[in-house]
């Protein structure tokens, strides 16, 4: 299927915060109450459309344990945005997002899209993070902030379409170098590459033919 | 619901652990003991169909004991999640004192390389996995390399011996079987014959990442895991380890090289696209702030030295001649 662009995700968190939750009511329309452990990473993909223009999400879903984070930061190179998850039940989950934070800052380019979620928004009596609490975080470190359910899938297609609209709008601003695949951003393969004031050099990004 | 049965479940096993000499504090006080009681509960899917829910149960709390036991006696191995699906397939068939056992045995041999403080010893060894392949069939390598594939879809074959992906639970008991008496690395090398095996899947998904990924990391239960282990046996006395060990070395350490190229080329390639944006912004300022419009049209360097020359001559004229005139200077 044709799309003007293709962008890549990066969902990151703690284990156990609902992250290939997330990425299945989003991609599948279904929750999975026990989601096997992700060891490594998998994948997934959606079409969704901005301004008229269909782009496809390349969503990569990553282990949460300690011992994956050598591995799974080799992700954050080629992302255009992240989802970066806590369990709003599971303080510890919410203590660690500086931590992930500066590991995604350090190994991401500067410009990627990072939306703050907090996950199991459905579990309201066993809250242990409160909503002003994610929001100041969000405040404080410059992202976009929402609370979601993968169980009953409320913001969970906000979460992803405003990520994309967030860097659809960095391309618009010309912020974004979209002939560099390495910015986690490609052009379709009908779309040739027009922004004549990109700086030279590097691979185009139209290939053509299938592209996942 | 899930925190009732994680409480239950700490309860049992805590009442167990005193029958088996293991201090509850010392169990409770580990590092890792939150972390595999909250895996352990996420094991269903290894447990094998139609096992009495009391009994998965009760090898809940067995296999979260028994990993944490092993831990206790192993100091400095760190818990990987998924070493966890190797601790209850060792439990359903050996039970609880003989898993423990040979638990402790591996993870001092064959898991230890898995059981750093991160994974990253394990991806070097996994590139054994591409430098099999480049020696049997040129064509897959060069198509694997050409997709930017990687080895991370491999990993959870090597850390589990195929227990988090397979789901015949007879197919992982006779891999296990087979790893057990066998060379450390042999789950990397049963992964690339499983590569090898599937080429003309490879082949045939469009050479693209994520796609070559996907497909890959779905196992198929039906593979004919006999013949793949005569394989892995042949492929290994060919391509013995310890002659492996330095070729594997050697692409892991040209791996991170062009990482860290492919980094300062991207950081370089940012640094001039924000130099231009800023250049473009500063260019903007300018214009705006130009008293005459008419000056930033000229397009010639004469034509712009001439007005230039004539602006500085008119202001130096009214400063010298007109201004000594005018009381309001």
């Amino acid at each position: 299927m044709s799309y003007a662009y293709l962008f890549k995700y990066i969902i990151i968190g703690d284990t156990g915060v609902g992250k290939s939750c997330l990425l299945l009511q989003f991609t599948d329309k279904r929750f999975q109450p026990v989601h096997d452990l992700t060891i490594g990473v998998e994948f997934g993909a959606r079409m969704i459309t901005i301004d008229g223009k269909q782009i496809k999400l390349q969503i990569w879903d990553t282990a949460g344990q300690e011992a994956f984070r050598s591995i799974t930061r080799s992700y954050y190179r080629g992302a255009a945005g992240a989802l970066l998850v806590y369990d709003i039940t599971r303080r510890d989950t919410f203590n660690h997002l500086t931590t992930w934070l500066e590991d995604a800052r350090q190994h991401s380019n500067s410009n990627m899209v990072i939306m703050l979620i907090g996950n199991k928004s459905d579990l309201e009596s066993r809250r242990e993070v409160k909503k002003e609490e994610g929001e100041a975080f969000a405040r404080e470190h410059g992202l976009v902030f929402m609370e979601t359910s993968a169980k009953t899938a409320a913001n969970v297609e906000e979460a992803f379409i405003n990520t994309a609209r967030e860097i659809y709008e960095k391309i618009q601003e010309g912020v974004f170098d979209i002939n560099n695949e390495a910015n986690g951003i490609k052009l379709g393969p009908q779309h040739l590459p027009s922004n004549a004031n990109t700086p030279s050099g590097g691979a185009s990004a139209s290939q053509g033919g299938a592209c996942c | 619901m899930f925190v009732y049965s994680v409480f239950l479940l700490r309860i049992k096993l805590l009442h167990q652990l005193k029958e088996t000499g293991v201090s509850s504090e010392e169990i409770q006080h580990h590092q890792y003991y939150n972390q595999v009681v909250l895996d352990v509960k996420r094991i269903l899917k290894c447990f094998p169909p139609g096992i009495n829910e009391n009994i998965q149960a009760d090898l809940q709390v067995k296999v979260t004991e028994l990993i944490i036991r092993v831990l206790i006696a192993n100091e400095g191995l760190h818990y990987y999640q998924g070493f966890h699906d190797i601790a209850i397939t060792l439990l359903l068939v050996l039970g609880e004192e003989k898993s423990y056992s040979v638990l402790c045995r591996l993870s001092q041999s064959h898991f230890q390389l898995f059981m750093g403080p991160d994974m990253e010893p394990t991806m070097e060894i996994l590139n054994l996995v591409y430098a099999l392949v480049k020696n049997e069939n040129r064509d897959l390598y060069n198509y694997l390399i050409r997709s930017e594939l990687g080895t991370i879809f491999c990993l959870p074959w090597a850390i589990t011996w195929f227990g988090h992906v397979l789901n015949d639970y007879e197919t992982v008991v006779r891999l296990f079987d087979v790893f057990m008496f066998s060379h450390p690395w042999i789950s990397m090398y049963l992964s690339n014959v499983v590569v090898l095996h599937r080429a003309s899947d490879i082949f045939l998904t469009p050479c693209k990442m994520p796609l070559l990924h996907q497909m890959l990391s779905n196992v198929p239960d039906n593979l004919p895991f006999d013949s793949l282990i005569t394989e892995t046996e042949k492929l290994m006395r060919t391509y013995p380890p310890d002659v492996m060990e330095t070729v594997v070395r050697e692409m892991h350490a040209e791996n991170i090289r062009k990482i860290k190229e492919e980094d300062e080329e991207r950081k370089r390639r940012m640094e001039q696209r924000k130099a231009a944006l800023q250049g473009k912004h500063t260019k903007a300022a300018i214009e705006r702030w130009t008293p005459w419009s008419g000056f930033r049209n000229l397009r010639s360097q004469t034509a712009k030295v001439v007005a230039l020359s004539v602006s500085v001559a008119t202001f130096s004229f009214i400063y010298n001649y007109v201004r000594p005139n005018i009381e309001i200077f």
